[in-house]
């Protein structure tokens, strides 16, 4: 790319000009158009569009501090966004009150990054949490779920009364993905699944969150700085870059992006146009 | 920044947290009252609350009668008013030792560990994820704690007066020589229901300070290991700060003429 090119791709890239577009399928599971997110004066967010499709697997890569979090928290209605449009199948869901985001958050099922499981209470109760707390089924009947999700996530029954802090961080991670899946959401948001495990248990990860996927068709978004977890999980892959994407695409496709910020990225140089800005700030 | 500046940066961090505490307890409060309602969560921390911290109140009350008898003792004495000593213990301990003293010590053993159970929560994203799960934050671990600390606190300064009178008692009937029967006398005497009842009706205003600081701190902790901590000790500051603010105006309320 001549210097030129590259210094139109850059404003492009981050005016948020030069992104393929975005399938506009009816279909659209999620869809984000023009999402600010501003925490005081600091804008994490600078005008999101992105849509993931029904049943697709979107993963999004960027740097630490590039607002991949903030994106996945106002997906799931943690975080309100300052302006911009939030669509789940096709209903606003941007400023929902308190009681109208209980009634979608059903829709959802989440994997944070550090499992968050309740250290109060033992596996059986974190995974079916919701469940419980519906007063529907009896404790019985909330077990026996709870062994049949972690049979899901290939771990056994014998841990179901063990307290989550008996568990190693692997173990851990799947009792979470158990208690994700529980319900058996539509979207599933995975928050960097395999970030602090070895790479075996990374992989054993991917793997589950690619069956149980499958297994229910949900639609999910996975964000990581993992690119080997990113290429075995993603359909599409978008790349977040200042509160902005900067590229978004089919995985196939991420190893010829034509984007120098993506090059650098997923081949994790130090030297390139991500470092430039680093050193400035 | 120069002082004018400084004054008012202060002021409006100082308007802004109260906003903030205003609306974190509107919430709390109107979430505590609606259903869905956790009476095994309220439960636990009843017990949490008030079992737990029994011991702690007793011995604080215990002592601090035995004090305030024998202090009383030698001053009374330079005036021969020694008769007096029963009535300034039970009606001290009733009105305002027992609920402040009570209130003090819950604030440091509840609040801190309130505080540090939430924040803990907090930063490790469990209550993020108790709403991902379609459960509110605020029904499920801040309206239990606030309303068993409104029914815990009033039972923990009964208890706390109850022994508290009995301290001074012990001191003047086996070490000041009075009467069981006369220091008795004179302790229910000048003992009137309202000293008792205004002592209860604040210790609830304390338990509910004590849990929403813990609460609120907790809450909107952030940074790890050390917000935590920062949030930790500002719930038990705030929180016994409060406790003898409020303590002076209920005060006034109830005994000003």
């Amino acid at each position: 790319m001549s210097h030129k090119k590259k210094i139109i791709h850059k404003v492009k890239g981050l005016l948020n000009l030069n992104k393929p577009a975005i399938s506009e399928a009816t279909e659209l599971k999620i869809s984000m158009r023009g999402v600010h997110k501003n925490f005081g004066k600091n804008k994490v967010l600078r005008g999101i569009d992105l849509g993931v499709a029904k049943g697709e697997s979107l993963v999004i890569i960027g740097g630490s501090g590039s607002g991949k979090s903030v994106l996945i928290k106002n997906i799931i209605g943690l975080v309100e966004p300052t302006r911009g449009s939030i669509k789940i199948d096709g209903h606003e869901v941007a400023h929902l009150s308190t009681s109208e985001r209980s009634h979608y958050m059903s829709k959802f099922g989440m994997l944070f990054q550090g499992g968050a499981l309740f250290d109060s209470l033992p596996v059986w109760k974190n995974i079916s949490f919701r469940y419980l707390q519906s007063g529907k089924i009896s404790n019985a009947e909330a077990f026996d779920i709870a062994v049949s999700k972690l049979a899901d996530v290939g771990l056994g029954g014998n841990i179901a009364n063990l307290m989550t802090s008996e568990l190693s961080g692997g173990m851990q991670k799947r009792v979470s993905l158990a208690r994700a899946i529980a319900h058996e959401p539509e979207i599933i948001l995975f928050d960097e699944p395999t970030t602090g495990l070895d790479p075996i248990m990374a992989d054993v990860i991917n793997d589950l969150i690619i069956k149980c996927s499958e297994k229910l068709g949900a639609t999910t978004v996975t964000i990581t700085h993992d690119m080997h977890s990113a290429k075995r999980i993603a359909d599409k892959v978008a790349m977040i870059y200042e509160g902005r994407i900067i590229w978004d695409g089919d995985v196939k496709d991420l190893n010829r992006s034509d984007n120098e910020y993506v090059d650098q990225f997923i081949h994790g140089r130090a030297h390139g146009p991500i470092t430039m800005s680093l050193k400035k700030s | 920044m120069n002082f004018v500046t400084l004054i008012g940066a202060l002021t409006l961090d100082f308007l802004a947290a109260i906003g903030n505490v205003v609306i974190f307890a509107s919430t709390a409060v109107f979430a505590a009252l609606t259903p869905p309602y956790y009476p095994k969560a309220i439960i636990k921390n009843l017990i949490s609350i008030g079992y737990y911290s029994l011991p702690v109140v007793g011995l604080t009350a215990v002592f601090t009668g035995a004090v305030l008898a024998l202090q009383s003792y030698t001053g009374f004495s330079r005036f021969n008013a020694e008769s007096s000593i029963a009535a300034v213990v039970v009606i001290s301990i009733t009105r305002e030792l027992g609920p402040v003293l009570a209130g003090l010590m819950v604030a440091g053993r509840v609040g801190a560990a309130t505080a540090a159970e939430i924040g803990t929560m907090r930063v490790t994203e469990q209550i993020d994820a108790l709403t991902t799960l379609s459960t509110n934050p605020f029904k499920y671990l801040i309206g239990p704690r606030l309303i068993a600390g409104v029914l815990a606190l009033p039972f923990l300064v009964l208890i706390a007066d109850i022994i508290g009178v009995y301290g001074g008692y012990l001191i003047g009937v086996y070490k000041l020589g009075f009467s069981q029967g006369t220091y008795l006398k004179n302790t229910f005497d000048l003992l009137e229901t309202k000293d008792v009842i205004t002592g209860l009706v604040k210790s609830c205003i304390f338990g509910f300070i004590i849990n929403l600081m813990g609460c609120y701190h907790g809450y909107r902790s952030q940074g790890g290991a050390n917000g935590v901590g920062i949030a930790t000790t500002n719930a038990v500051v705030t929180a016994s700060m409060l406790i003898l603010f409020s303590n002076y105006f209920a005060t006034e309320f109830f005994f000003s003429k």
